[in-house]
């Protein structure tokens, strides 16, 4: 596992994707971490989670730590929580501005009348207990980071996505996204959340090739979640994301790891290097930052494949390679073939004299990246 | 005046093209657009055309708004997209007379 100081984060080289986030100074932060309500101090915390500089937490802490007054609320955070805290709020319809909105449901409240609130807290639940009973991981950013979520983000609005420090859920127009699905989805929800991971990590690019790696991390660790919650193995799961969240008429799923390119009416991933899309990354919303959801149908079916060949339960050896990869081996810039190459690597030292090592370089031959 | 807004990115990868003509409007609901559009305005041209987008699963907007001597264009992302032109979208995704039409992913509208 990669270290950094305090053990409180990622090297600072592996969050300039969240560098935009960073909105309130450093100062404010602290006297909010020190003196605000515990939901203003917890929002600093996030905040200062997601901050692209490493230097600023460090200066804050040891600002906090100077001053005697202050001495217990800067250990009280430094000091890394057990067990998951989860807390969803409601935007109440609200943009950016509104977030995280009006508090609903904490950890150890009964749940609420509200459905959409009590999904996105039991889907936090079960990928936080994925990640710290499969792959030993503590929360989002390894150190008990509390997972936030909004729901009733923007009006009818078609889309989930993590922020850089907390999920966002819209409620679906009924023209693409089926009302109230996207909470529903528990696939979604690991693969939203996985995005927090990445940033944590690997800090790959959301764009071109990493960032299609990026999105296909997510699938990978979304359906496991789903196929972990489940019970089942890799030939009985349906390698789906993202089932049913689109009107029927328009398809059965998001994406199909297993098979790319058929989930739903306009799907058109690739499943092999021949098919590759070498779109624009201009920031043009049709190039998709160079087809970062198109392109991951190749390292999908990779994983797809790799796990069906090594068989059982994905989340067992095939994931453990590929979260091994993830969080100690890939770089922000890290390409399919660096991916792959990387993946070949660790399944050969975590299960040395097996078959898991060929079963993981066949299926990136398969794909053509090898 | 025309208004266009494509929405890309998003966790489907799927973009979408809503366009609303204000000649297609009764006179009430053209002095709101155009109301509403005024406001969004100066959000707009804060935006420029190059907002930077790298979140996740956000979604990206191109605002255009054109009449017959000019076409402008405003890009911007979901976590930067100002109150007062998600609020002219929203008005347009309610509004009978608006049209939208899916962009397969990598397609061109």
């Amino acid at each position: 596992m990669r270290k950094s100081l305090l053990s409180a984060g990622p090297d600072p080289s592996t969050l300039r994707s969240v560098a935009c986030c960073y909105i309130a100074p450093p100062d404010l932060l602290a006297r909010l971490a020190e003196e605000g309500t515990k939901e203003q101090r917890d929002a600093a915390l996030r905040t200062l989670a997601a901050s692209a500089s490493m230097r600023t937490r460090r200066a804050l802490i040891g600002q906090l730590l100077r001053d005697p007054q202050t001495r217990g609320a800067a250990l009280a955070f430094m000091v890394t929580p057990a067990g998951t805290r989860r807390t969803v709020y409601d935007a109440r319809h609200g943009g950016q501005n509104s977030l995280p909105g009006t508090r609903v449901r904490g950890e150890d409240d009964q749940p609420a009348s509200d459905d959409a609130v009590n999904e996105a807290f039991d889907g936090a639940g079960k990928t936080y207990d994925f990640y710290e009973q499969i792959l030993g991981r503590n929360s989002i950013d390894g150190q008990g980071m509390e997972i936030v979520s909004s729901v009733h983000f923007g009006t009818d609005y078609d889309n989930a996505f993590w922020n850089g420090s907390q999920m966002v859920y819209g409620d679906g127009s009924g023209q693409l996204f089926t009302v109230g699905a996207l909470t529903k989805s528990l696939d979604v929800i690991g693969h939203e959340l996985t995005h927090g991971v990445t940033q944590f990590t690997a800090g790959l690019e959301y764009h071109t090739q990493p960032g299609a790696l990026n999105e296909s991390i997510s699938d990978v660790f979304g359906s496991l979640i789903k196929q972990y919650s489940l019970g089942q193995s890799a030939d009985q799961a349906d390698w789906l994301i993202g089932e049913g969240t689109l009107l029927p008429e328009l398809g059965k799923a998001l994406r199909s790891m297993k098979d790319p390119g058929t989930a739903f009416k306009w799907d058109n991933q690739p499943g092999h290097m021949r098919d590759y899309q070498d779109l624009p990354d201009d920031n043009d919303p049709r190039h998709d930052n160079g087809g970062v959801h198109i392109n991951s149908g190749i390292p999908n079916k990779a994983f797809y494949l790799a796990a069906a060949a090594i068989g059982g339960n994905a989340w067992e050896k095939a994931g453990r390679v590929w979260y091994t990869a993830l969080t100690e081996r890939f770089q922000p810039t890290t390409d399919f073939e660096q991916a792959a190459k990387l993946t070949v690597e660790v399944a050969g030292e975590l299960f040395a004299g097996g078959t898991e090592q060929a079963a993981v370089q066949q299926a990136w031959q398969d794909v053509g990246v090898l | 005046m025309k208004l266009s807004i494509i929405r890309g990115g998003g966790i489907a990868g799927v973009s979408t093209v809503t366009e609303l003509d204000e000649g297609a409007l009764s006179a009430g609901d053209a002095k709101t657009f155009r109301a509403k559009v005024a406001g969004a305005e100066p959000g707009l041209s804060a935006a420029g055309a190059d907002s930077q987008s790298r979140h996740p699963d956000e979604m990206q907007y191109d605002v255009t708004l054109s009449d017959d001597q000019t076409t402008r264009t405003a890009r911007v992302s979901e976590t930067a997209l100002p109150e007062a032109v998600r609020s002219l979208i929203a008005w347009v995704d309610a509004h009978p007379q608006h049209t939208t039409r899916v962009v397969p992913p990598g397609g061109s509208s």
